[in-house]
């Protein structure tokens, strides 16, 4: 593990230009460019919102829905973005992975950190809601950059092992985003934690995401500190699932070039 | 200290791994994890096996075999794009590889863009990029084009800008696979003093190539491997000769097959092609002589006087052509005869190549009437010095300077 770290942070200058790379790809020749960072979660929130704030009507507390749920498909756009392009890049990247050696983690992890940039834009839009339905940020708002770091190992550890069965088993690319949209509707972005009975809590929490998407709303949208209960869980089950993930994927790194 | 070690060096490939899907797999894993299939060895493909050999520091080591002999899985393994099955694989210092130049670049980005990502993914960092990349653009002869997409670069300006990175990572040990087969005459020659240059700099290298061209060139010394084992180590003349004179392609090897007789009034049976010494063979040294052996079969009725022919081609074009009706070699064919007609070429003045044969009966010279034919039944490799001329045809000749013949 060690070993392999070391070998990473020495190619850390290509893991850089990867991932510049991946946003350059992904902007060049489309109309809007970086837009559509903004597009897709804004969109997404105003859909709920006319769904779940004036058809079926998701109590939210004093938070008006369309912030409260835009809070919650910032990051979860992120991950989602995230998992979805990079599964498929080992398999995407083929003729790279054939030909060149070096760490082979570098491209799932440039998807990945390619889609901070889109978060980062998204985020912007954020703070303008918040302004504008006077949602004031307190400091607690400083935890996002520890939030997103957790959420970081969190993904890198589901892209590890969703890359690396897809270069065995095609299938994974088409399970994937089925399983994403099961995952969201186990997550707390529609609805809040609240909603979820209290006795099915404890088990709903070992969905990381569950917990880190109810401690982003806690910080940004209410100004509260998060909940260790609620935390903590993700956390551990994030760590462990990137070390496991890691080593798997640096064991199945050495045929993928036979396969691929 | 050798540069490269090969120690005992197998690789196999699974056949039926991967590009499966689950439906396949799952009932494959669970028999793993439950004992009862294994993978066995009739589901292993050996591209290597027991491979040893080592390339001592400033050393150029030729790579020569047929198609699937092993060495770009060789190059591969050194690269360390695939890990060996088992075995030992030590190379000392930064390796740089000629592979497939230019994978990695992306057709969107700009050639500019290309080269700093390029660079990093062969292991150069980017203020090294930064110090050589006018040199990088000046060898491509990009200095025009350099912030265009690639994707409007033509293949030769794609492949000059993928050598020009390539080479500029400034290895200690530099792969080279058949990457000089592209680009036009005058770049290649380029690539090839660059290569001579690394050479004299007490560069390794390890060169792959089917052109004995480039090998007698470049190599010191040469392995032949078939088969993913090792014929022959050694100096390279011996090498080329021991290559290009009994050993032949697999696909060469095959008999010259034709089909079936049935229904032809007088058909071709078989064609073989033998040697000075009348030993079937496939390749020739240039101007060696050869014989064309045909058999023949003659159907229910006697044939009066065919004309049976053996056209040397080279692709589609027909370099030379034999008759027996050009010569007034001609005679009544009993019906149910079974006898042999042979061609002997005194000498197959033929450069450096594949040729092939066809071969045919006719009802006579101007009939259109064929009674059998078989194009492209048999392919052999003729086998020059350069000296001896580029081309197809063996002209004897010698050059002379100053004054004029007498």
């Amino acid at each position: 593990m060690i070993g392999h770290l070391r070998e990473l942070w020495r190619y850390r200058e290509l893991l850089w230009s990867w991932t510049v790379r991946e946003v350059k790809v992904r902007y060049k020749q489309s109309l809007l460019g970086a837009a559509w960072a903004i597009v897709q979660p804004v969109g997404t929130a105003l859909i709920f919102t006319i769904v779940f704030a004036h058809f079926i009507r998701v109590p939210t507390g004093d938070i008006p829905y369309p912030i409260f749920s835009y809070a919650a498909l910032l990051p979860w756009t992120f991950f989602a973005t995230s998992v979805s392009l990079a599964t498929d890049s080992l398999v995407r990247n083929m003729n790279l992975v054939t030909k060149i050696y070096f760490p082979r983690e570098i491209l799932p992890m440039a998807s990945v950190f390619a889609g901070l940039l889109d978060f980062a834009i998204a985020s912007l839009v954020f703070v303008g809601m918040a302004f504008y339905y006077r949602v004031p940020l307190g400091w607690s708002a400083l935890l996002v950059p520890l939030l997103v770091a957790v959420q970081l190992l969190l993904t890198l550890g589901v892209v590890f092992f969703a890359s690396a069965l897809n270069v065995f088993y095609r299938d994974i690319r088409f399970i994937i985003p089925l399983g994403l949209q099961l995952w969201m509707y186990l997550t707390p972005i529609i609805y809040p934690l609240s909603l979820v009975p209290e006795r099915y809590r404890t088990l709903y929490l070992l969905n990381p995401m569950a917990g880190l998407i109810e401690s982003y709303r806690r910080i940004i949208v209410q100004g509260k500190m998060p909940l260790a209960a609620q935390l903590w869980p993700s956390v551990g089950i994030a760590v462990v699932l990137f070390v496991v993930a890691y080593a798997y994927f640096k064991q199945a790194e050495q045929v993928f070039a036979d396969i691929i | 200290m050798p540069a490269i070690t090969f120690e005992h060096v197998s690789k196999a490939y699974r056949r039926h791994w991967g590009r499966g899907s689950l439906r396949e797999a799952l009932p494959q894993l669970f028999g793993q994890v439950v004992g009862r299939r294994r993978p066995d060895d009739a589901d292993l493909l050996w591209a290597l096996r027991d491979l040893s050999f080592t390339v001592e520091e400033g050393e150029t080591l030729g790579l020569i075999g047929p198609n699937g002999a092993g060495k770009t899985t060789t190059l591969k393994l050194l690269s360390r794009v695939i890990r060996p099955t088992s075995g030992r694989i030590e190379v000392r210092g930064r390796l740089s590889a000629l592979i497939e130049l230019g994978a990695g670049f992306h057709p969107d980005l700009t050639g500019r863009e290309n080269v700093y990502l390029n660079g990093t993914i062969l292991g150069l960092s980017r203020r090294e990029i930064e110090r050589k990349f006018d040199a990088i653009v000046a060898f491509a002869e990009l200095e025009d084009f350099i912030d265009m997409p690639v994707k409007r670069y033509s293949s030769g300006m794609f492949v000059r800008l993928g050598f020009a990175v390539a080479v500029h990572v400034d290895p200690d040990v530099l792969l080279v696979d058949e990457v000089l087969a592209v680009g036009d005459y005058r770049f290649r020659d380029k690539c090839i003093e660059k290569i001579n240059e690394f050479r004299r700099r007490g560069k390794t290298m390890v060169v792959v190539s089917h052109s004995k061209e480039m090998i007698q060139r470049l190599c010191n010394r040469v392995l032949f491997i078939n088969h993913g084992q090792a014929v022959f180590m050694g100096e390279t003349r011996k090498a080329l000769e021991l290559y290009h004179s009994g050993f032949v392609s697999e696909e060469l090897r095959r008999r010259g097959q034709v089909g079936r007789a049935q229904g032809k009034a007088i058909a071709i049976t078989e064609v073989e092609m033998l040697d000075a010494q009348g030993r079937p063979a496939r390749a020739f040294r240039s101007g060696a002589p050869a014989t064309v052996r045909m058999r023949y079969r003659v159907a229910d009725e006697p044939i009066e006087s065919p004309m049976f022919y053996c056209r040397v081609r080279r692709g589609y074009q027909i370099l030379h052509s034999a008759t027996t009706a050009r010569v007034g070699l001609s005679r009544t064919f009993p019906a149910g005869e079974e006898g042999i007609i042979e061609v002997h070429y005194e000498a197959l003045n033929l450069l450096e190549g594949e040729y092939g044969l066809n071969v045919g009966i006719a009802r006579d010279q101007f009939s259109p009437i064929l009674y059998d034919s078989h194009d492209d039944v048999l392919r052999f490799e003729v086998h020059s010095f350069l000296h001896e001329g580029g081309g197809f045809v063996r002209l004897p000749h010698r050059w002379q300077l100053g004054e004029e013949s007498g």
